[in-house]
């Protein structure tokens, strides 16, 4: 950035407007403005502060009281400042208007073949150029250097010298990677965290897959069994017929004959069972749509609402207005008349037969779902019947069945006995094979549908733990990224701070008296320490000093890097530094060491003195770089003679710098051009 | 840089994440340049910077990542 051209419109002492040139020539690139004090140097360095920023720098007094007061009695409220500078090889012109309301407004244009185009975002742009938080550097007031004293130890000022430097975009980039990188992390452990139930399921799968194994292994070795048991169990009975005693023989036919009756009945009463459970299946509808008619829908049969529900109007309605020959309104409607014949011509255009159609449609349905209602309230009454008499019977049969037990134990024969005891015994055990071999055929049944279930699970959870997979490379795609955005900046900082420590010594072992050192922090803090180790003490003119090193530094490093071919971090700049009293607090000596050095360090250096400062060698070091050179003229009303006129030799000319006796109290700004002197 | 260079540094990152050195991660210096240019960009340019700016590095990261794939 240099500064171009700057326009003071009613600002502070300029009344009217004034305006100057910044010298933007290569080789001679000094500006001096000349001013005594309370003329408006330190208002030229705020006005290019206000008009960047909207706001002067804290030393600046009555900052509210921006409209020059002239202009102000006159009736003027605002006030403006323009600011021309050139970035990037493009000339922008920045306009800030002061509204008179306390408030300010900044429009940023970009001048193309004399035609301005607007920038959006004109704040960061400004930012980007020469951040807020540098600018008391590069726009320096060199009387107020206490506060300035801290700004190395500021976080906002960090973040500034590292925007300077180039660094804000790769850092962004790093926070931006390590963001998305977070937010995969996230998505992966909510997915793996799923596929966590896949291991689960896939134990469980294993699990039920023995388990089935098991049952299948049991069963054949449990179906052996049975068949023995009923082999013997058969065997005992056929005994027990054939054993000679007829009571024996006789009731056990008689068991015989009971439980194949009682197992035919144990049938019958499994099929009622499956039928009762197939009726609510096959009539659940229509018992809901029964209840729910029954509910809403009845309304449609009462006799004040049916064949009366209006459209827009219904043919029964217009048919009711003619027979009773009155409208609804109360009209008469007469056969004959004008009403009758109105009345008569709806007829037929009403929507009553689709409302019939519909009615009729739920009607019917409502009446189907009752209807199926009442079948079902039919068939599941038969049901019921026929399931309690078969329960019934079975009643019977257990009660047959013990009889005939009873008259089996009762027979005193010793070895009937002993047959019925085995046949028992037999039975206990076949009945507990049976219930086994029930019980496992269902248990494999079970475990069969848990691993259909879980196969299909799985099968799902294999296609995500792909996607998974693919996350987690992304993840580890992006980590390396950001691992080398992060080690490439680290490179650049470190060489930065190599860079600015060992400029800054360097300079300041040829100006300064005393051994100072730059120490810059990996977070770029920085601080100036001496011989000892010590910090340097709070002398005005040694901070000033190592204050206006430091920013030259600076300035020289990003112009360093102007032509850098690293896409990486941003190409360097060039800055200007404008200094209100650069020398203020400097002795002759170190005042010679500064103005021998400054010129050198940047491709911009506006300079704001007094008389006191120019004293010494000051203009003998510097001249021959002065590109442009102005006095402040201050303007008094008083008459010529009542004051002390100030004057400022520069070689072998005087120039005066206050007039009396002028019609308005302000400051001019006035070129002045040594060779033509 | 080229894919498959890319895919062998992030390869071998899965393998032994320490095994990766500043050489292998060389590779990624053109997509980083891209970024640092897209992250000015916007700043300059966008009003929903921040926004706009990580959807633009996210569909340029993803569709590079696709080509990986």
């Amino acid at each position: 950035m240099k500064l171009a051209k700057l326009k003071l419109w009613n600002f502070r002492q300029f009344y009217g407007e004034q305006e100057l040139e910044f010298s933007t020539d290569k080789d001679k690139h000094i500006t001096l403005i000349h001013g005594e004090n309370t003329v408006g140097k330190s208002t030229i360095l705020n006005a290019v502060m206000w008009c960047l920023y909207g706001r002067c720098l804290p030393n600046y007094d009555l900052q509210e009281d921006l409209v020059n007061h002239h202009a102000k009695n006159s009736g003027r409220r605002t006030c403006e400042v323009t600011l021309e500078f050139i970035w990037e090889e493009q000339l922008y012109s920045a306009r800030r208007v002061f509204n008179g309301d306390g408030n300010s407004t900044m429009k940023l244009h970009r001048i193309e073949d004399g035609n301005y185009r607007s920038i959006e975002r004109e704040k960061a742009l400004i930012n980007q150029i020469v951040p807020e938080d540098m600018a008391e550097y590069f726009f320096f007031e060199g009387e107020g250097l206490g506060r300035l004293g801290t700004l190395g130890a500021q976080r906002d000022a960090r973040e500034a010298i590292r925007t300077i430097l180039g660094f804000r975009y790769a850092q962004t980039v790093i926070d931006d990677l390590g963001r998305s990188e977070r937010k995969l992390i996230t998505e992966i452990r909510k997915r793996n965290k799923d596929i966590g139930i896949d291991v689960e399921d896939a134990n469980d799968l294993e699990g039920y897959q023995q388990a089935i194994i098991d049952l299948e292994d049991e069963l054949p070795t449990l179906e052996q069994t049975a068949k023995t048991e009923r082999k013997l169990y058969d065997k005992v009975v056929q005994e027990i017929k054939s054993s000679g005693y007829e009571e024996a023989e006789i009731a056990q036919r008689a068991i015989e004959k009971i439980e194949s009756d009682s197992n035919r009945n144990n049938l019958d009463i499994n099929s009622v069972l499956k039928e009762r459970q197939q009726l609510i299946g096959n009539y659940g509808w229509a018992v809901f749509g029964s209840v729910l008619a029954e509910k809403t829908l009845n309304f449609i049969d009462e006799s004040a609402v049916r064949g009366r529900i209006p459209a827009n109007f219904t043919d029964r309605l217009v048919e009711d207005i003619i027979e009773d020959e009155e409208c609804i309104c109360g009209r008469e409607v007469k056969l004959n008349t004008a009403a009758y014949d109105t009345i008569q011509s709806l007829r037929g255009t009403g929507s009553t037969n689709l409302i019939d159609e519909r009615l009729a449609k739920a009607r019917a349905q409502s009446e189907k779902s009752k209807g199926m209602f009442r079948e079902f309230l039919e068939r599941a009454k038969q049901t019921e019947e026929r399931l309690s008499n078969l329960q019934e019977k079975q009643t019977e049969y257990k009660q047959l069945l013990a009889e005939q037990k009873v008259v089996l134990d009762s027979i005193t024969q010793t070895d009937i006995q002993a047959l019925n005891k085995n046949k028992e015994s037999i039975y206990v055990r076949l009945s507990e094979v049976e219930t086994k071999i029930r019980t496992n055929k269902g248990r494999k049944k079970a475990y069969g549908d848990e691993v259909d279930k879980l196969n299909r699970k799985i099968r799902q959870n294999k296609s995500r733990s792909k996607v998974v997979e693919r996350m987690q490379r992304y993840e580890m795609f992006l980590q390396l990224l950001k691992r080398r955005c992060e080690s490439r900046l680290a490179k650049f900082e470190a060489d930065a701070i190599d860079d600015l420590q060992t400029s800054n010594s360097q300079i300041l072992s040829e100006i300064s008296r005393q051994d100072l050192r730059l120490v810059v922090e990996d977070d770029f803090s920085f601080r100036y320490i001496d011989e000892n180790e010590q910090e340097i003490g709070k002398s005005d003119g040694e901070r000033l000093l190592v204050n206006l090193v430091f920013v030259s530094c600076l300035i020289n490093f990003a112009r360093e890097r102007v032509k850098s071919e690293d896409e990486f971090v941003i190409k360097g700049t060039i800055a200007p530094f404008l200094i209100d009293a650069p020398f203020g607090n400097l002795d002759v000596s170190y005042k010679a060491r500064v103005a021998s050095y400054l010129p050198g360090s940047t491709d911009q250096l506006i300079f704001l003195l007094s008389s006191s400062h120019w004293k010494g060698d000051v203009d003998d070091l510097i001249k021959d770089q002065i590109g442009k050179e102005y006095i402040l003229i201050n303007h008094q009303t008083m008459p010529e003679g009542s004051r002390p006129g100030d004057y400022l030799e520069i070689g072998s000319t005087s120039y005066k710098l206050s007039e009396y006796g002028a019609p308005v109290r302000c400051t001019k700004i006035e070129e002045i051009d040594r060779e033509q002197t | 840089m080229s894919n498959q260079e890319i895919r062998r540094v992030v390869d071998k990152a899965i393998a032994n994440p320490d095994s990766v050195n500043d050489e292998d991660l060389a590779v990624f210096d053109v997509i980083l340049n891209d970024l640092t240019k897209t992250a000015k960009k916007h700043h300059l340019k966008e009003r929903q910077n921040d926004v706009g700016r990580r959807q633009e590095i996210n569909t340029y990261l993803d569709k590079i990542y696709k080509d990986l794939d």
